[in-house]
């Protein structure tokens, strides 16, 4: 599975983009970790940043009754201009543009002895209109009874300090919540004389109170801790309308000690508080869901890490389909052309442009498959020219059997199969004379082109030389001579040669450096010839030849190969061996030259098998069939005028032979008979050819009748009975009887529309 | 073929013959001997073969008419039969009825 490339880059490339989200995975959670303190910090510095901007505001406004208290004591200290007073009041409220209006209220009786209220009221129409408002100055209102005024009085302690009211809805109809600060007027001696206040309008920081929602369920509370009044919330989980100006103590999950707490748990959940008490004693509290709070952070992690792990894979595939279209295929069109070529097919194209480096190899692949098919076309053609030199030189050695039909003494036959396409092995045969045939079996050192070149050469030395009529042994040393004369290579050849006199019998066998023969003589065994080996032909220019002479009787078979017989192996590289060639010509004593040969043939294909042939194969067996039997011919039309030429002839050729009287006289009577026989029934205007074949093989005489005419057996008469008496003794068949007891041996037969009859005396 | 006919006697006919008595000679043979034996009246054939070298079965078949020719007239023997033809007359069977000297 790891085996190609491809595989191995993808693995590693999977494995660093893995490893790589694995680190980023262990900082981001290191990060998280962090970013938990840093979220709660933040959230912190987030609600702090809030609280400071109304802190900001508180201080302005707390600034501005201030204010209105310095305006307040000049006033109490001046002339008592009230136009003066009013305008001031009325510019100070008017800096204020948060305010919604201000005044300054004095105690009884304080600026005037006669009057018991004193009081100046700015109130704002909009950002930039500010009017005394009388209507605050009327019994109506008759500020000393009011509540804020009743409740501040004693509350203020010093001079500057500012204390707030709870908030509360405005009167008239607008019903907004509304808070006041107060600040303390003093005259010079440090006594209270009266008291500022600034209206102060807090439906915007409520708003934005309440859009205070770092997370989904976040929830903020904005209370007076002083006055323990619950401004404004956005728990859920509660009425907040109806937690409205109720005290901190019936929210439901408030305590005093929430600023220090870290996380509290409410409805089932825990949430984290983030606290921040306002310069004026106002609390902001958000309470932010503790899952919510890391929620995203953890969201953010796990999502980034699927990501991440998506991005690998994507990265991965994008990768394998880049490997596979850039390296997997160009490589494996490679591939299937290398495995084409091989196969032999050379005349595929590569087409490959990209990528670059394997166009490259493409077009060193293309000159490669060009090479190839010269190569191929060069090699063909060498193997067609030695096809062609096969057939020639097999060609060269003698194939028609039998190849002197007309000669009876004797049978050969010889078979050769080279292992190459051109073999070193050869044989030959020839007559030297009328009387005299020579017959050779050789082996050439080396195989090839060269070794098959000089068997030609060699051949032909021999069959030149032989016509010469040497004697055998002149004969041998003048091929040996001249095969050394020309031989730089240093070839040199195994030979056994026979030269027999067909007419006596006698054999010259000379063997130079070659297997012995297997002889069977007297229709006994093969067995291997013990004779002289001579040196090879071609190693020694002035070598000396044994030869071995016998005299072979009728019937005697001499057996000649060459190693690539007996040298022949099998799959186990055991060879076919000396015993085993003998064995197989001894298992089929009875078989003609031929029967010979092909039981060696089929023996060693049974042995080898499937082996190959590693060495020329080459076998010549020679029959001696005793002297040539003596053939005279005779033919004539058949016919009581010419019977007399016949027997003319008949005697003649019995007198040739040296024929005994009584033999010539059976002869005679018989084939007088026959001829009588044709020339009476055979033809139907009585003038037919008859054919007469005399055959004398040692003292065996044949006489063959051939005739033309009408299919006739005369052997089919039944014998006369000779003890007949005369008179009642048939004319016919007499004849036949004779030829019968004349003969040792009568038959018949009709062949190719022919009347023979063979008489054998 | 070479024959010899002579009387002697009332009618005895004394045939001396020389050579092969075969395809070529047998019927000439035969004829000749047998117009003479009508021609004379013979009664007594007698065949000298001391010179007949050779019979064939034609000439066997020329005896054996004479033989049944003579039969009726009277007699006839075959005298001085050399080798030859004794073999063939003893191949055949004729030396059981054929008088042989």
């Amino acid at each position: 599975m790891f085996d190609t490339i491809k595989s191995k880059i993808i693995t590693i490339v999977l494995l660093m983009l893995l490893m790589l989200s694995a680190l980023l995975s262990v900082f981001t959670y290191i990060y998280y970790r962090n970013a938990k303190e840093l979220i709660i910090i933040g959230r912190s510095f987030a609600v702090a940043n809030f609280a400071q901007d109304i802190n900001k505001e508180i201080t302005r406004i707390e600034d501005g009754a201030r204010q209105l208290s310095i305006a307040g004591e000049i006033y109490l200290n001046s002339v008592k201009n009230k136009k003066l007073a009013e305008d001031t009041v009325r510019d100070i409220v008017g800096v204020y543009k948060n305010s919604v209006g201000g005044g300054i209220w004095f105690k009884p009786y304080v600026i005037d002895p006669n009057r018991i209220r004193d009081c100046i009221y700015a109130l704002r129409k909009d950002v930039n209109t500010v009017v005394i408002d009388r209507k605050l100055e009327s019994d109506d209102y008759n500020y000393l009874s009011q509540k804020w005024y009743k409740e501040a009085i004693p509350k203020i302690k010093e001079q500057n300090q500012v204390i707030w009211t709870t908030p509360y809805l405005a009167q008239g109809g607008s019903k907004t919540l509304m808070v006041t600060a107060i600040s303390g007027i003093y005259d010079k001696q440090g006594n209270m004389l009266g008291v500022s206040s600034v209206d102060w309008e807090i439906k915007s920081i409520v708003d934005s109170i309440k859009k205070i929602k770092p997370t989904p369920n976040s929830f903020v509370l904005f209370a007076d801790k002083v006055n323990d009044y619950v401004i404004v919330s956005t728990d859920p989980y509660v009425d907040n309308v109806d937690l409205m100006g109720k005290s901190l103590k019936e929210f439901p999950w408030y305590s005093e000690n929430i600023a220090n707490r870290t996380y509290i748990t409410y409805q089932g959940k825990k949430f984290v508080p983030y606290v921040k008490t306002l310069d004026n004693g106002m609390i902001i509290v958000v309470c932010v869901p503790k899952f919510e709070m890391f929620y995203y952070t953890v969201y953010h992690v796990i999502c980034l890490f699927i990501v991440m792990i998506l991005i690998s894979f994507l990265i991965a595939l994008v990768l394998y389909m880049s490997l596979n279209r850039n390296i997997s295929k160009p490589i494996n069109t490679l591939m299937e052309i290398a495995n084409r070529i091989s196969a032999g097919d050379t005349e595929t194209e590569i087409k490959l442009e990209k990528p670059k480096e394997f166009a490259q190899l493409a077009s060193t692949y293309d000159k490669m498959i060009k090479d190839i098919k010269n190569i191929t076309r060069e090699r063909d053609k060498i193997e067609s020219e030695l096809s062609i030199a096969k057939e020639i030189q097999a060609s060269s050695l003698p194939s028609t059997f039998p190849p002197y039909p007309d000669r009876k003494e004797f049978d050969i036959y010889a078979y050769m199969k080279a292992a190459r396409e051109v073999g070193g092995d050869f044989y030959d045969f020839y007559f030297t004379d009328e009387n005299n045939l020579l017959f050779l079996i050789a082996d050439v050192s080396g195989k090839g082109v060269p070794a098959a070149l000089f068997m030609m050469t060699v051949k032909t030395l021999i069959s030149n030389l032989a016509q010469v009529r040497y004697n055998p042994r002149l004969l041998i040393e003048t091929i040996n001579k001249s095969i050394c004369t020309n031989n730089k290579q240093g070839f040199f050849v195994t030979m056994l040669a026979g030269i027999i006199n067909l007419e006596t019998g006698r054999l010259s066998l000379i063997n130079c450096g070659h297997n012995p023969p297997l002889v069977k003589k007297n229709n006994g065994k093969y067995d291997y010839l013990e004779l002289e080996s001579n040196m090879v032909l071609g190693a020694f220019s002035g070598a000396r030849f044994d030869i071995y002479e016998t005299v072979l009787e009728k019937g005697d078979t001499i057996f000649t190969y060459t190693d690539g017989i007996t040298e022949a192996v099998n799959a186990d590289d055991e060879q076919y061996g000396e015993k085993r060639l003998k064995n197989a010509l001894n298992n089929a004593l009875d078989s003609d030259v031929y029967g010979i040969i092909n039981n060696v043939k089929e023996d060693i294909a049974k042995y080898v098998e499937k082996t190959p042939q590693s060495d020329d194969m080459t076998m010549l067996v020679f029959k001696y069939n005793g002297k040539a039997p003596k053939v005279e011919h005779y033919n004539g039309i058949a016919k009581k005028e010419n019977y007399k030429f016949f027997s003319f002839w008949l005697r003649a050729t019995c007198q040739k032979y040296k024929l005994d009287k009584q033999l010539t006289q059976k002869i005679e009577v018989a084939s007088e008979e026959i001829y009588t026989n044709v020339l009476s029934y055979a033809y139907e205007d009585g003038n037919g050819e008859i054919a007469i074949e005399f055959i004398k093989e040692e003292d065996d005489i044949e006489l063959r009748f051939v005739d033309e005419g009408v299919q006739y057996n005369p052997l089919e008469n039944k014998d006369p009975d000779i003890d007949q008496n005369p008179k009642d003794r048939p004319i016919g068949g007499l004849g036949i009887f004779i030829v019968k007891q004349s003969a040792k041996d009568v038959a018949y037969e009709y062949k190719d529309n022919k009347n023979i009859l063979t008489l054998k005396f | 073929m070479q024959l010899e006919l002579k009387k002697i006697d009332e009618a005895k006919l004394y045939v001396k013959a020389e050579g092969k008595i075969d395809l070529d000679s047998a019927v000439e043979f035969g004829t000749t001997i047998k117009d003479a034996i009508e021609d004379n009246d013979i009664a007594d054939l007698v065949l000298d073969f001391e010179r007949v070298t050779y019979i064939s079965s034609i000439g066997l078949r020329i005896i054996l008419e004479l033989h049944q020719q003579m039969a009726k007239l009277g007699t006839m023997k075959l005298v001085k039969v050399q080798e030859p033809v004794l073999v063939i007359f003893k191949m055949t069977g004729f030396d059981k009825f054929l008088h042989i000297e």
